[in-house]
Parts: structure tokens; C-alpha cells; sequence
């Protein structure tokens, strides 16, 4: 299975996933860390991939989401965005929202 | 107020956004420098990689936030697919901030 296919299928799954550089305890730059953050302070649990390992990987994600930069979050299968607009949906209390109506459709 | 980055790619990022969104308010930061200890930058120069932009326009009306993200990805495809590794983005309207 490709690359692709594989994030696809992780990403379909649902929920809240994130792909980060560095791990959840230890990312290594500063938009992975605040999205940490943010999904932290939201009480928004996640699964959480890093890309540093495997720069296919990090291709793959964004030739799917085409999106250029990490962090990116995933939520019930949609791109929500970066650490930028994960902090600004969360300071207007949609991000909360969009995590638990997800949750909701899933009843 | 801090004095706009003279970089070739702050010029070439300044140039496209304000063509193509005729903002109100443009201000481009050059982060790289906070960016020089992480693991991908070690051995390169820390130079025009990490680029903040803060931009009022009208052209953001009805978008929503990753619309408007997306927009300014893709003007500056270029760039991203070159030298810049990160774009920390604050977009909005005019109406947005009353002016």
C-alpha cells in the first residue's frame, strides 16, 4: 500500500490526528509544540504522527492534504489547518466544537 | 514598528501578496532566525525560511480561515516549495478589525 493510501486510511479513521515534527513528548519545533498545546488545553485527545523520520512520509502527507507545512490536524477525517488556525479556532471556541460534533456524529 | 525583512524573499512574498490581495495592512516578518537550533536546520543557513505574515484584505471577505490560508499557500507555492519552510499566517478583513 502507498504511502499515501496509508495516511488516507489513518486519517479516515476519525478523530483527532496530528502530524508533528518530533514526537508528543518531544517535539522539535515550535508550531508542533503549540499545537500541542492548544489540543491540550481543549482537552482534545489525539493520535499524533511524526514526520521527521521518513521524508517520504512527510511528502506523502502533504501531496494528500495538500498543505505545505507541519503541523497538520486532522479532525473526522478533514483538514482543519496548522498550529495558526488550531489557536485561533481555539480562542474562539470552535475547535472544541468541531472535535466534539465529530464525537456526536459518530453516536 | 520593526523594520520590514530586505531579503530576495521577503521582496518576492511582499511583491506577490501585494499584487494579488491589494491589502490594506501587510507586515512580513523574518523568524528564521528563532528557527536556527531545530533538527532540519542544523548545517543550513538559518536565512528567509521561517516567515511571518500578518495581512488585512478584502479579498478575505466570506473566506473562511483555511480558505484564506490556503489562498496564500498557493501564491506562494514558489517559495514554499523552495527556501520556505514555515509561513505563520494572520489573515483578515477590514470589517475584522473595524477599519
Amino acid at each position: 500500500m502507498s504511502l499515501e493510501k496509508q495516511i488516507k486510511n489513518e486519517i479516515e479513521k476519525g478523530g483527532c490526528v496530528v502530524f508533528i515534527k518530533g514526537s508528543y513528548e518531544n517535539a522539535t519545533c515550535k508550531f508542533s509544540k503549540s499545537i500541542i498545546e492548544t489540543l491540550n488545553q481543549q482537552g482534545i485527545t489525539c493520535r499524533y504522527f511524526d514526520v521527521l523520520p521518513n521524508l517520504e512520509f512527510k511528502q506523502a502527507l502533504k501531496n494528500y492534504s495538500n498543505w505545505p507545512t507541519i503541523p497538520q490536524l486532522f479532525i473526522n477525517g478533514k483538514l482543519i489547518g496548522g498550529c495558526d488556525i488550531a489557536s485561533e479556532l481555539a480562542s474562539n471556541g470552535q475547535l472544541k466544537n468541531i472535535f466534539l460534533n465529530q464525537n456526536q456524529n459518530q453516536k | 514598528m520593526a523594520q520590514a525583512p530586505t531579503g530576495p524573499i521577503a521582496r518576492t512574498i511582499f511583491t506577490k501578496l501585494t499584487n494579488y490581495f491589494k491589502p490594506v495592512q501587510l507586515k512580513i516578518i523574518d523568524e528564521s532566525s528563532q528557527h536556527a537550533s531545530h533538527v532540519a536546520m542544523r548545517g543550513q543557513q538559518s536565512i528567509e525560511t521561517h516567515f511571518k505574515v500578518e495581512m488585512v484584505s478584502e479579498k478575505f471577505e466570506g473566506m473562511n480561515i483555511i480558505t484564506r490560508h490556503r489562498q496564500v499557500y498557493g501564491i506562494l507555492d514558489e517559495e514554499l516549495k523552495t527556501s520556505v519552510h514555515a509561513l505563520s499566517l494572520k489573515l483578515k478583513t477590514p470589517s475584522e478589525l473595524n477599519l
